[in-house]
Formats: structure tokens, sequence, C-alpha cells
């Protein structure tokens, strides 16, 4: 289990080192990590049903108890974030040869993955906090990767938003320590449940410090305007890091596994409100920027912002099949978002520009990212077979059962909007494959082609993935969902 | 039973591999498709023949009662229709080398035919109502696709077929539905037979529509005759006149025998729609000049025939019904080869152009006039014997009426042949038209041709001759399936050659055709136009004309509804609707515009709205505590 987090870190020391030496043997090294990490994690599936979670404790090694903890949940993100890192460092292999660097880009890669399977993995508030910056902190970096204005400048506001959300998280934490004298998980969920803190303001203000914090990590509106200059500014395989993995591993699994696993929502029933609402909010006002974007990247981005509201929306309403269905969406959101902005970004790279308006035609030049485009546009809008209809399904059907249970009808009128806001998604992924890849040719892109296998790989790969996601859904369900939805539905057990 | 799903699967994945071979390898795909097609074939005898019974179930989804699983099962019905499929697309894509041999989309041909026999595999396989669906849906788009692959215009004809099948699988997808509605279950095994009466009488009469306007029956039947002059000939060859009879009559049999039990009111109904299918079509026959049109008029007719028998819920009838779907594909078939023949080697399928090909290609004709015979109903040929099972079974529902309209379909079928076979090959030589190429004489198709011709046509003798063959092994097994007590079915055997009042009726009629055709013939002068004097009677002239102008083509009219009601609709409803959705569009991009001028770019402003949102949720959610 260890191998998570420590592998990829080790890998990130080393690669600077090889590339000095032999500059293949970066791409080689850093994409078997990732592939050796996609295996590993894919190995715990079944051990898992059939022991239960697993512990590993350092009380020795720290002064601060250092744990780590394996169940379904995480489980599902490792692999997630491993299954996209790796669809992402194949595609880098070709992508970054303009940017130079690349031992460098890996290393920080590495470590954004080894920043984000620690949050995961984490059981303690300290690792989760220690991860989270380290995730955070390469993120910065290769955000500005391309160090030109427009990248610096996103990269900057990016880095002071963020700064200050993690401040909150470390204020909330050390409220948390005061209060409870723990920082691992299971002992400060005890400490607040079964206790006298019950019911005491305080806890409220830490949770919403909480939630401000990772609603800004996750780009929940108002904190999300750091994201649409963030993510088109990145090469696009960061682009698809952060928008497929980083929001969620960082940003939705910390505040769910906090607030559910940790605080208890059953104590808590206003906070299950306050999620719906910001995620119908968000889902709104992503919809309504993405119509009007031109620049394709920084609609996908938009576009994002939106879908991360659905997945709010499943989790606010606290039933498993609301959870279900939200961390559904998450790994789909993950499978066809990162899939989408690594088409933009061979699109980039074909054309030399993001603006839509400029674009047009392009299908027939570079049809293996056409059509996959068109696969996950299709999925993000919720057309049947693919994954996202299912997933958005669940989550509305979820949000119209718990509205008839308790009987309260603002649940119907979120549904509504959910399905409203689909068909929105629709239309503005209409207009970029019109824009972009159907309609006459452009006269100034007459000299575009394909680009090159070893990005079409990961496109391919990702695009049938959204197929088999949404037609196995069965199977799925059985072996992944369910359990970890059932994971958040308590309080941590061990 | 892993074997059941290789017999679905391969064909298909021949298909789309031969799909993808490029265009310019000359040979490979019609290999492929004939060693493909011979494979199946090989696996179809071996079930028939060893294997029996088996099953194979693949579970998906189990909700409540709705049950849609991978439900695939062999038994006496579905095994001798997997060899037949097989041994037709074998022999269709054997016979295709030549006609095809230019074509530029050749390679779409035996990719289609691959995956339409891989489909009808599928649905007779199906054990589960929602899978043979899918399996029969695949058939409406290769149709579609076969048909675009014929004449420049041909996509029109192609759309005109789409939309009638889909619209009679509409039609069996909502008898369907009703079905599962009573039955509470979409394995076909598990459906309990229930009486036609109330709503399992609509489901009944649905799903019959349905599975009889697949095979051809009216009113659907319009697009039949323009896909023979549109359409590639081995389609027409392959599935109007084999694999449609075979599916849909396959179905009625299944749905008179499984899963209903018809009351008086509903043979009624059926067999007046067979009926009505054999007349309309084989006076709109007699009149063709063209060879290929007068056989698909034909194809319709026979359909009849096959809806009559399974309609008169009669052992013998529902067996002469299903005998004769068998025949009827192995006849027609062989006919429509014929006539890819004469199209290949003279050019034209006009029968006023055509005449005295005996000598030029005697083995065409003499699997014309075989077929010809079987088709007509003359003894010892396959096609006489179901026949005369189907009119017993007519007689012993009492409704006579049906009986005689039989007859008297045979006797124009007969009419009509006599004036195809009489014109295209009998008659002085001088009459032959010019070959392709000006200066050689036209001579016999090459072997790829005819072999598949001469191998069905002898089947045709052979199963007419040598009935106990069919009889014991197709037929017996699947009316004992079906819960006919022994001793009936052993009858149908003895059956065959006896001659009844019944039998001798019909030969009269048949002389009748004889005798009609040799006074037209003196009249007119020409073997083509003997039968004309029908055309110009009083009341039939204006019928056949307006039948010409399509006046009685159920698509056409509809069309022209369509164009006229859509006209309406945009004047009036559509300019309305129009202006209202652009007003919300323009609404939507004006609130767009602003909230995306709010998000200025500078950092100042979104820390404060950080702190903003902090505060506000802190207020909001922390203050209600």
């Amino acid at each position: 289990m260890l191998l998570f987090v420590f592998l990829p870190i080790a890998a990130a020391a080393l690669i600077p080192v090889f590339e000095k030496v032999w500059k293949e043997l970066v791409d080689f090294l850093a994409n078997a990590v990732a592939l050796a990490l996609l295996v590993l994690a894919l190995a715990f599936i079944t051990p898992l049903r059939y022991n239960g979670p697993m512990v590993l404790n350092f009380s020795e090694l720290f002064q601060f108890s250092m744990t780590f903890y394996l169940d379904s949940l995480s489980l599902l993100l490792l692999l997630v974030i491993n299954g996209v890192g790796l669809m992402a460092l194949v595609y880098s292999i070709e992508y970054m040869k303009e940017y130079g660097g690349k031992g460098r880009y890996y290393a920080l890669f590495l470590l954004m993955l080894a920043g984000m399977n620690g949050v995961v993995l984490s059981h303690d508030l300290f690792g989760l906090y220690v991860f989270l910056e380290v995730a955070a902190c390469s993120s910065y970096a290769l955000v500005a990767f391309g160090m030109k204005h427009e990248e610096l400048e996103a990269a900057f506001k990016y880095l002071i938003l963020a700064a200050a959300a993690s401040a909150l998280i470390l204020l909330s934490i050390a409220l948390i320590y005061a209060r409870t004298g723990n920082l691992d998980m299971k002992l400060v969920s005890d400490g607040i449940n079964f206790s006298l803190y019950q019911g005491d303001k305080a806890i409220v203000f830490m949770i919403i410090l909480l939630v401000a914090g990772f609603g800004l990590k996750m780009a929940m509106v108002p904190f999300h305007a750091w994201l649409p200059d963030a993510h088109p500014s990145a090469p696009a395989p960061i682009s698809a890091m952060l928008s497929g993995v980083l929001i969620k591993a960082s940003g939705v699994y910390a505040l769910m596994r906090i607030l559910y696993n940790v605080f208890g929502i059953s104590n808590l029933p206003k906070v299950g409100f306050m999620l719906m609402g910001m995620g119908i909010l968000t889902i709104v006002i992503g919809g309504i920027l993405a119509l009007v974007q031109t620049d394709y990247k920084r609609l996908l981005a938009y576009s994002s912002i939106g879908q991360i509201g659905y997945i709010l929306l499943g989790f606010g309403i606290g039933t498993p099949l609301g959870f279900a269905g939200a961390l559904f969406h998450l790994m789909n959101h993950a499978a066809f978002k990162s899939l989408l902005f690594l088409n933009a970004g061979a699109v980039q790279q074909a054309t030399g520009t993001r603006d839509l308006n400029r674009m047009g035609g392009l299908a027939k030049r570079m049809p293996v990212t056409a059509l996959t485009s068109l696969f996950g546009s299709l999925s993000i809008s919720g057309v049947p077979p693919f994954n996202g209809f299912l997933s958005k399904l669940v989550i509305l059907v979820a949000a119209i059962q718990a509205g008839h249970m308790l009987g309260n009808h603002i649940y119907y009128w979120y549904a509504a909007v959910g399905i409203g806001f689909s068909v929105v998604t629709l239309a503005y992924f209409l207009k970029v494959q019109r824009k972009a890849f159907f309609g006459k040719l452009n006269e100034t892109l007459a000299g575009v082609r394909e680009v090159k296998f070893a990005m079409t790989l990961p496109m391919i790969i990702l695009a049938l993935l959204c197929l088999a996601l949404g037609i196995g859904f069965p199977w799925l369900n059985q072996a992944l969902l369910s359990p970890a939805a059932n994971t958040l539905t308590s309080l941590f057990v061990r | 039973m892993t074997i059941l799903l290789w017999v679905i699967l391969l064909p298909i994945l021949y298909g789309i591999g031969v799909f993808l071979i490029p265009k310019k390898v000359k040979y490979v795909r019609e290999l492929i498709a004939i060693i493909g097609s011979g494979v199946s074939l090989a696996m179809a005898i071996w079930l028939l023949t060893s294997v029996k019974e088996a099953s194979l179930t693949i579970g998906w989804f189990n909700w409540g009662q709705l049950d849609i699983n991978f439900d695939l099962r062999l038994y006496a019905f579905s095994r001798f229709i997997l060899v037949a499929a097989a041994g037709f697309a074998f022999l269709v894509s054997l016979y295709s080398w030549k006609p095809l041999g230019n074509h530029p989309r050749a390679n779409e041909f035996y990719a289609y035919l691959l995956v339409t026999l891989g489909a009808t595999s599928g649905a007779v396989l199906a054990n589960n109502f929602v899978l043979m669906i899918v399996f029969w849906e695949t058939l409406l788009i290769t149709t579609y696709l076969f048909i675009t692959l014929g004449k420049n215009g041909a996509y029109r004809t192609a759309s005109k077929s789409l939309i009638l099948l889909g619209i009679s699988d509409f039609v069996l997808i909502l008898g369907i539905g009703l079905l599962w509605y009573l039955n509470r279950t979409m394995t076909m095994t598990q459906v309990l037979p229930q009486v036609t009466t109330g709503l399992a009488g609509v489901a009944f009469v649905l799903m019959m529509i349905g599975a009889s306007a697949k095979a051809g029956a009216m009113p659907f039947h319009t697009w039949i005759p323009d896909a023979a002059v549109d359409a590639p000939l081995p389609f027409m060859a392959f599935l109007p006149a084999a694999l449609e009879k075979l599916l849909g009559i396959y179905l009625l049999g299944r749905i008179g025998l499984d899963f209903f039990r018809l009351d008086h009111s509903m043979q009624v109904v059926t067999m007046t729609l067979g009926a009505a299918t054999i007349l309309f079509p084989v006076f709109a026959a007699l009149v063709q000049k063209d060879y290929k049109k007068l056989l698909s008029f034909h194809a319709i007719s026979q359909v009849g025939y096959m809806v009559l028998g399974v309609g008169t819920n009669v052992a013998i009838g529902v067996a002469g019904g299903i005998w004769h779907m068998l025949n009827h594909s192995m006849y027609k078939s062989t006919l429509f080869l014929t006539g890819g023949s004469v199209e290949a080697q003279a050019g034209t399928t006009d029968l006023r152009q055509l005449g005295g090909l005996r000598r030029a290609m005697p083995i065409t004709a003499v699997c014309a006039f075989i077929a010809a015979a079987s088709i007509s109903g003359i003894p010892p040929f396959n096609g006489y014997f179901s026949k005369e099972f189907i009119y017993h079974g007519a007689k012993e529902t009492g409704l006579w009426v049906f009986m005689i309209c039989a007859m008297l379909g045979s006797t124009l079928t007969l009419l009509s042949f006599l004036k195809l076979t009489f014109s295209t090959y009998m008659g002085p030589a001088t009459r032959t038209p010019e070959p392709r190429n000006p200066g050689t004489p036209i001579r016999e198709a090459p072997w790829t041709m005819t072999v598949p011709m001469l191998i069905i046509a002898a089947g045709c003798v052979l199963f007419g001759v040598y009935n106990p063959l069919p009889i014991g092994l197709f037929i017996q097994p699947l009316i004992s399936a079906a819960g006919v007590p022994f001793e009936e079915t052993v009858e149908l055997t003895h059956h065959a050659w006896q001659v009844t009042p019944v039998t001798i009726l019909a030969m009269c009629f048949l002389l009748l055709a004889v005798v009609v055709f040799i006074l037209g013939r003196r009249r007119a002068g020409a073997a083509v136009t003997a039968v004309d004097f029908i055309h110009d009677a009083p009341v039939m002239r204006s019928l056949f004309d307006w039948s010409e102008k399509r006046y009685f083509d159920l698509y056409e009219q509809g069309v022209r509804f369509l164009r006229w009601f859509s006209n309406i609709v945009f004047r009036y409803v559509e300019r309305i609707s129009d202006w209202i959705v652009e007003g919300i569009a323009r609404l939507g991009v004006l609130i767009g515009e602003q909230v995306r001028k709010a998000h200025t770019g500078l950092l100042a402003m979104y820390l404060s709205w950080l702190v903003a949102g902090l505060l506000l949720l802190l207020l909001l959610v922390g203050g209600v505590f």
C-alpha cells in the first residue's frame, strides 16, 4: 500500500537525474511507474472485497501518528487517479515535446500523483493536509509550465487562491485538534460524536471552514474563479489531470471523507442541504458560463465546474443511491473530461489555436480526435449508452426518491434543474463539436494532420472506457460503486 | 453450449472482416464469404443432426418481472432454419461471384450478407423476446444497406423498405410488449399459450402483422417490387426470397403454436389476410413485363399461402404453411437466380425482348422450369405437397372459401409462370436479344452461377419426390414440439401421396390455367401478351391503372399525406415555436454574457468572492443552527 505514495516520489526524485543520462528513459520510467500503480490498484479490488479495509499505522515514526487506510472508497479513487494519470502520461510523451524540460515535468507529475494517492490513502488529518499540499504545489508549478504570460498569471492566481483555501483548511484542522486532542480520523470521529461536543457551534464553524477550503479546491461556486484561468493555460495532459482528477481527489474526496466519515451526516442534516444548494448553484453557473465561451479549453473548464455541481448534488442527498450516483459521476467525469481535454490539446497542437471561431471541419483531417471527442461529448451530455447517462440518471433518481421519502418538494426542483442543465450541457458540447469538427474546413487549417499515435492511443482507450463503463454498469456497481458508497453512510468502524 | 454463440458471432465477425478488406484486393472477400458461410452451414448441419437440442443463457438484466437475457435455444424449429439460412448464404455467395465482380462496393455486399446470416441465426436461436428483436432489427439495417448497393436511385427504395419494415417492426414490438404484459416474462419458453380473445387477441394481431409483414405479406409489401428493379439481384434471391420468409414465418409459426391458441375469429382474420395476400399480388404479377418484378409479386403472393396455412390452426395446415416456407425459399431463390443468370448473360430482363433462350442457356432453362412447376404446385415437385397440406388444412376448418381462394391463386400463379417461362425460354431462337457484347452469342452462365441454381432445383425435386425426408427431418419434430399428438404427425407423411377430392379439385384448377394460357396465346400471338386480356378487362383495367399509379401503396399514400401535413405544420406551428425558442436562446446568451463579465480576472476580486462565500455560508448555515 505504501508503494502508492513512495514509488512515485522515488521516481520523481530520480527522473531529473536520469534525464541527464538518457533522454528517452524518462518517458519509459514515468509511464512504467504509472502503469505499475494502476496494476497495483486493480490488484487490490478482490482482496478488499474479502478482507475488508486495510490499515497501516506508523505511530512510532513521527510525533503525530500517520496512518494509512485503504477501503473501497479509497480504492475507487486510486483507480481513477492512477488510470487517468497513466493516460495523461502516455499522452505527454508526445505532447510535451514542444515544451521541453521533460524531466522536470515528469518529476512534478509524479509528485502530484504521489500527493493525490496520499490524500486518498490518508487516515489522519495531518497526513491528508501534507499530501494535499504536495499535490497542490506540484500542480501550481505544472500550470505554469509553459512559462508564458498567460500561464504565469493563471498559476499565480491559482496559487494565491488555493493558498487561502489551504489556510482555511489548516485553521479548521487546528480547531479540530484543539477540540478533540487528536488528528487520527477515527479518534477525531469518536471524539466529536460520542462525547459532549455534539451540537457545538464550533463544530459548525469548522465544517464551514472545511467546505469553503475544499470547496475552492473542487471549484464549487463561488470559489471557482481560479479554474477557468488555470485549466486552459496548463498543458493539455495537466488540464486533464487537474480537471479530471485533482479537483476530485483533493476537493471532493477529502471533503466527503471528512464530512461523512468523521463528522457524520446524521448529526448535521443542514449540511446536506447546503451541499445540495451549492451543487445546484454550481450546476447553473457552470452551465450558463460554458454556453458563452469561445475558447475550447475554457469551455471545458466551465463544464467541469458544472459537473462537479452534479457530484455535489449527489453527495448532498445523503442516501446510498445518491452516493453511488455521485461516485459513478466522479469516475465518469474523470474519464470523459480528461478525454475531452486531451482532445482539446490535440486540436491545439495541430491547429495552434484554442479559439473555436477559427476552427472548422477538422473531422476530415483528424478523424480519431473527432470521433473520440464525439464519444466524450455524448458521454458528458448524458446520452445512452454512454456512462454519463447512467450516472446522471442515478443522481436524479436519488433526488426524486429522497424527495418522495421526505415529502420535501425542493428535491424535485433540484432534479428538474439537473435535467434542464443536462440539456444545456448537450447544447454547448454540440456547439464545440459543430464549430471545431464538423462543417467546412477552414482554409487556414488546410495543412492540419492527425496527431501521433502516442497521443491518440490514450484518447481511444478513454473513449472505449466511456462506452464500457456505460454498458458494464451492473457489474461495476456490484464490484466497486456500492461498496464505496456504503462506506460513506456511516462513521468509521475499525 | 457456446457453439450457439459462435453460430451467431462467426458470420458477423467474418462480415466485419470482409468489410475492412481494402477494395483493391480482389478475390479474398468472395472466398471469405463463401468459406465463412460454408463453415456456418457445416456447423448448422452438425447442430441439426447431432446436437438436436441445446441452450445457452447469459444473464444480463433481471429487474422484477422484466428479464432481458442473452438466452439462446436450439430446438426442432430453430435448427432447421439455421441450416436453411446458412445454406442459402453459402449458395448465394457462390452465385454472386460473377454479378458483383466489378461492383465498386462489392466488399460491402459480402459483409452485409454475412452479418445478415449471423443476425438471422441469432433471431431464430433467441429465447428471449428482446434479444430476438435486437437481431430482427439488425436485418432492417442490412436490408437498407443492401438495397443502396443497387442502381443510382436505389436509396429511395431503400428508405421505403426501411420505413415499411420499421413500422411493421414497431407493430411487432407493441405486440411483444402486450404479450409481456399478459405473461410477465420475456423468455419465450416460459410463455403459456393464451386464447386469443380480448387483449390477447390484440397482441396476437399485432404480432401477426409484424411477423407476416417481415415475410412480405400485405399491406407492407410494396417495397419488394421496387427493390426487385433497383437492388442487386443476389440480394433479391437472398433476403426477400429466402431469409425473410424463414424469419417471418418462423415467428408466425411460433405465434400460432407456442404463444397463442387461436380462437375462431382470429383464425378467420389470419386466413383472410393470407387469402388477400395470395390473390391481389398474383393479379399484379400477371401483367408484368419484367422478369424480376414478376417474380417479386409472386414472392408476396406465396407468403399468403404460408399465413393461410398457419391460420388454419389445424396440424396439417400449419405443417403445410411452415413447409411451404421452406419450399418457397428454395424455388423462389432458384427463380431469382435464373433471373440473374439471364440478366448477366443476356443483358436485360424485359420479357418483351427475351425469347428462345433454352438453346443458349439450357441449364438455366431447366432450373427455371423446375422451379416454376414447383411454385405452381405441380406434382411431384415440393410445392405441390406443401400446397396440398394447406388445402386440406383449409378444408378441415370448414371455411371452404379460403381453400377456393388458395386454389385460384395457384391457377393464376401457373398462368403467370407459363407466361414467364414460355416467353423467355421457348419460342423461336430468332427472338434472342442482343447479347452484352455484340458479335458473341449468348452463352450459359459460368459454373459459379449455375451450380447453386442446380443444387436448389435438385432440392426442389428431391423434397418433392422423397418427401418423407423434409417432413421427417424438419416438419414433424417441430409439430411434435408444439404439443400436437403423435398420431396426427405420423399421418402427415402418409397424407402426402394420397389422392383425395381436394387433390382432384386442385388439379382441375391447374388445368384451367393451362387451357386459358393456350387460348390466350392463340389470341394474342405471343406468350408475353397471352394474359393481357385480363389486364384489358373492363373493371380490371382501372384497378390495374390505379395500382400502377400506386394508389394502393400504403407507403406512397402515407408519404403524400405527410407532405401535406408537414406543410400545414410548418406554416402555422413551426414559425411560432421558432420565435419562442430563439427568444429563449437570446435570453440565455444575455444572462451568460452578464455573468461572464463578472469574471474580471482580477485576483483581488476572486479573493473577495472567497471571503464573501465563506461569510455567507457561516451566516446561512451556521446561523440557522
